[in-house]
């Protein structure tokens, strides 16, 4: 089995200001990034079910300048409010790293 | 046009050879960006300065000195992390220092941008202020409640400044980008051009490899921009320039601005040198209403915290019941001075099975608990934290062995007062008639 994370040179996680997370998908290659984006595995209604936010909300860029794809979404909690556990939003990438990838 | 960017953030510091190196040139402006939302709301409500006082004063010394000798503008933007009154004042304080000591005169610009509550209120009953989305809810009452709103200005009080001659501009809060696109855009370079350049260069030479908190300098013409790092151990190339819009930002091919959105989608990077990039054809989408993001911080209580561990299996493995069980009781031991929406009590598990792992090794596993109580006076944290604190410490679950105490508790005193806890209270677009009604613009004469 392979794993998002597998593949991904960079898997990152981000606050994209306070009330938004963004996730950076950035692979090595274009082949890489091609079986990815084929896979169809990051689409809207997976990244509502792992982060549990409404799939009309989740914004997909495919970025392939840079062999990328963008994921953004609505913060459960705001950066910094009483129930958030990450500040910064950078350790928010796990639950997308075990995506797993079926070959081509 | 040659413009400079000192670092990604004032107070991260940068090297001098890599500014010395950039300033054996031609340059225009020496600017550098000083504030984020991204520390979270402490500092724009609690009116703290992001930073260190000592790491600030030597970015502004070396960046200001360095800019009055070549004779172009120094500008900072979001002056002490967020850009709101006492930050901008604490900033100003320090350069008001930096001149004494080096005997420097200069004409001051500051762009306050703390914006008055009854205009807020006013365009809020207008229908004016619009949400991102249903996170914040903003309401006349508060408006009222905040400690402070900010708006994030764009490049006019920029280029007023710039035009009225200033030589040292310090911005409350500001658009990272206005910093540097202000003076190519009154010059009359392509706005899309500007703001892609300006949106790269805010973060120092965070898009060279390596990368780093350093200097970069951009040269704009009218038809690309190039990009290239002060420090010769690094180099700027077309993944990490391209790469560099994804950070930070929920789009890379849209930068929003007041006026407009910078429209990338159609840019074009090229490999110039060894160690510079060619950027052109981005675009610049003119928005039909001018707007201004405000971001706003209240006080919403009083944190007390204890932190514990614990590498015993049984509890371990009980620790969901220990938790439910702890809120119970503290709520039914205190009903009688605090009531329940008087506190939030949080218990937070580190190494548990959380963040989407879903089975834990027992045998191996040792959790981290950051016991969390904030409390609508710091003596009502204190009382439930220690309530909270002394249930799970104690506290019998069914077979136990180790019966003298639940955490190793790391600190004494165990119950840690954290102070003032803040939210983000506005984070919304306000449609403005002019920009003037979000920014003032005073004027001084240093030294001299």
């Amino acid at each position: 089995m392979t794993r998002l994370a597998d593949l991904a040179a960079v898997l990152r996680s981000k606050n994209a200001g306070p009330l938004t997370l963004t996730i950076d998908i950035i692979f090595d290659d274009r082949s890489r990034y091609d079986r990815v984006v084929q896979s169809g595995v990051i689409n809207a209604q997976n990244i509502s079910e792992l982060y549990d936010v409404d799939a009309g909300d989740v914004l997909i860029t495919e970025y392939a300048i840079v062999n990328a794809i963008k994921v953004s979404f609505p913060r459960k909690f705001v950066s910094g409010s009483v129930l958030d556990d990450d500040v910064y939003g950078c350790q928010q990438h796990r639950p997308v790293a075990d995506l797993e990838i079926w070959p081509n | 046009m040659r413009i400079v960017s000192l670092t990604g953030a004032l107070g991260y510091g940068f090297s001098l050879s890599a500014l010395n190196r950039v300033l054996e040139g031609h340059v225009d402006l020496i600017g550098v960006d000083g504030g984020s939302t991204d520390p979270g709301p402490h500092y724009l409500g609690g009116g703290k300065v992001g930073f260190t006082r000592e790491s600030l004063k030597r970015d502004l010394e070396v960046g200001i000195r360095a800019a009055l000798d070549k004779k172009v503008p120094f500008v900072l933007g979001s002056a002490g992390l967020a850009g709101g009154e006492p930050h901008l004042e604490f900033i100003r304080a320090l350069v008001d220092e930096i001149a004494e000591d080096h005997d420097l005169d200069f004409r001051l610009a500051l762009i306050h941008t703390e914006l008055d509550k009854e205009y807020l209120k006013a365009r809020l009953s207008d229908g004016r202020i619009v949400p991102f989305s249903d996170q914040i809810e903003l309401t006349e009452e508060r408006i009222d409640k905040s400690v402070r709103i900010v708006g994030q200005v764009g490049i006019e009080p920029f280029v007023e400044a710039l035009e009225a001659g200033a030589q040292v501009i310090l911005a409350g809060r500001a658009c990272d980008t206005a910093i540097f696109a202000a003076l190519p855009i009154s010059k009359g370079y392509p706005p899309g051009l500007a703001f892609h350049m300006a949106k790269v260069i805010e973060c120092g030479a965070m898009c060279a490899y390596p990368s780093g908190v350093d200097v970069v300098v951009a040269e704009i013409f009218d038809d690309h921009f190039t990009l290239e790092p002060g420090g010769l151990e690094r180099k700027c190339t077309v993944e990490r320039v391209a790469g560099h819009t994804l950070y930070e930002q929920s789009s890379p091919i849209r930068i929003v601005e007041p006026h407009g959105v910078a429209d990338l989608s159609e840019s074009r990077y090229e490999q110039l040198t060894d160690r510079s990039v060619k950027v052109s054809n981005s675009r610049f989408i003119p928005a039909e209403s001018k707007t201004i993001k405000i971001e706003g911080a209240e006080l919403v209580g009083f944190r007390t915290i204890c932190i514990g561990g614990s590498n015993e299996p049984l509890f371990v493995e009980r620790l969901d019941e220990i938790v439910a069980d702890t809120k119970r009781f503290v709520a039914e031991q205190v009903q009688d001075n605090v009531g329940p929406d008087d506190y939030t009590l949080n218990v937070r598990v580190y190494g548990g099975a959380m963040n989407g792992a879903q089975f834990i090794d027992l045998a191996t596993a040792e959790v981290g608990i950051v016991i969390d109580v904030v409390g609508k006076t710091q003596a009502v944290a204190d009382y439930v934290l220690a309530t909270a604190r002394g249930r799970m410490m104690h506290f019998d679950y069914a077979g136990r062995k180790s019966t003298a105490g639940n955490l190793a508790c790391p600190y004494s005193p165990s119950d840690l007062p954290l102070g003032p806890v803040y939210e983000f209270s506005a984070y919304h677009l306000v449609t403005v008639d002019d920009f003037s009604e979000a920014y003032r613009i005073e004027y001084r004469t240093v030294g001299g």
